[in-house]
């Protein structure tokens, strides 16, 4: 009987951890890929008024980031080049089964990863 | 042969249409926009960088940089402030220790809180320990060389003019002066600045003048302010679960 109440306790206190452990609030993994000659020191995942997600450290040419959880589904890009130049990210196409574009904002599905690409600079 | 002449001919014009544009500010940060013949930023909140001061505020900076100039004239109105300290600078003496990473600046930054803008200050900001990288973040320190209180109105219309003489900068509004620095040497050539933090600000006839010759005008008639921008799309991956 206690080797079963104990048992019974075990499992409890571990479907309890498990239940809290991983929550960190995001909703969707979101990784960016750069497809150009240039670098970019950092990305900001942005919404409304607040940074959501910023990715750090160089990003050179052929390269991609870790995936990061954004806590909010739908935002817009900005990041910053190794010239120290800032540029808005003017997310193009139609999008995928994970994520859509519409206007500048990309809506990533909710409990999926998404790669949005870099594939060239220009004006607004 | 018809077609790749047609190609080519529609490639000449966009590229003719890019290059025409007639381009004397550069959006950094913020969303900087031209509003009934003004420059205007109307996103008020700030999301910093963290690398250089400019990166931390709502800034648009000057394509040219100007050596020789004796004052910076503009009309300006502080309104809708979202939060304290609201603030409006107007920097010079923009410079890069390397491409455009603007470390090195002098500014004469207007400050408020709910009823209106109540303090006028002179600083100087650059790279801190300049043996780090240019992309180190939070290496600049930020100096007040002089301030001064005084009040203006939120939503009002002011004029203002920054004269240098010498190693002294004076800020004049409404033909009034309200604040003197002396800067540690003559030198003010560089770019031109303007940033703002927690309140929206709109701005226009802008002048920099080396006395009564004009050496960089912009009345926002047109729109003259260059935005970035990086092309990205959805690529498409596998599906994946999160950790919730």
């Amino acid at each position: 009987m206690k080797t079963k109440m104990l048992t019974l306790t075990l499992f409890i206190s571990a479907l309890f951890f498990a239940a809290c452990g991983d929550d960190d609030g995001s909703k969707a993994d979101l990784r960016w890929k750069n497809s150009t000659s240039s670098s970019v020191s950092e990305i900001k995942w942005k919404s409304g008024s607040s940074t959501n997600q910023t990715w750090g450290g160089t990003l050179s040419g052929s390269s991609e980031t870790s995936y990061k959880g954004i806590s909010v589904l739908t935002g817009n890009g900005e990041c910053l080049d190794n010239v120290g130049d800032t540029a808005t990210i003017n997310l193009t196409g139609t999008g995928s089964e994970n994520a859509t574009i519409l206007g500048t904002d990309a809506t990533i599905s909710e409990n999926t990863s998404a790669t949005l690409a870099f594939d060239g600079t220009t004006a607004k | 042969m018809k077609y790749l002449l047609s190609t080519l001919l529609f490639i000449l014009a966009i590229n003719a249409a890019l290059y025409s544009a007639d381009y004397k500010w550069q959006r950094f940060s913020g969303k900087w926009e031209i509003v009934n013949s003004a420059l205007s930023e109307n996103q008020s909140w700030i999301s910093p960088w963290h690398y250089y001061e400019l990166l931390n505020l709502n800034s648009l900076i000057s394509l040219n940089s100007f050596d020789e100039y004796s004052s910076i004239d503009f009309d300006f109105n502080v309104h809708d402030r979202h939060e304290s300290p609201a603030e409006f600078s107007i920097s010079f003496a923009v410079r890069s220790p390397y491409k455009k990473w603007f470390y090195h600046i002098y500014s004469i930054k207007l400050s408020g809180g709910f009823w209106g803008i109540n303090r006028a200050s002179f600083i100087h900001s650059d790279m801190k320990d300049k043996t780090l990288k240019y992309n180190t973040k939070n290496n600049i320190f930020i100096k007040e060389l002089a301030s001064e209180s005084f009040r203006l109105k939120y939503g009002k219309k002011y004029k203002a003019s920054i004269r240098f003489e010498k190693d002294t900068v004076l800020l004049y509004i409404d033909g009034e002066k309200v604040l003197t620095g002396k800067m540690p040497s003559e030198n003010h050539s560089g770019r031109i600045a303007i940033s703002t933090k927690n309140t929206k600000v709109t701005i226009d006839k802008i002048q920099v003048r080396n006395n009564n010759a004009i050496v960089f005008e912009d009345d926002f008639n047109t729109d003259t302010v260059y935005v970035k921008t990086m092309k990205a799309f959805v690529e498409k991956t596998p599906q994946k679960t999160t950790n919730n």
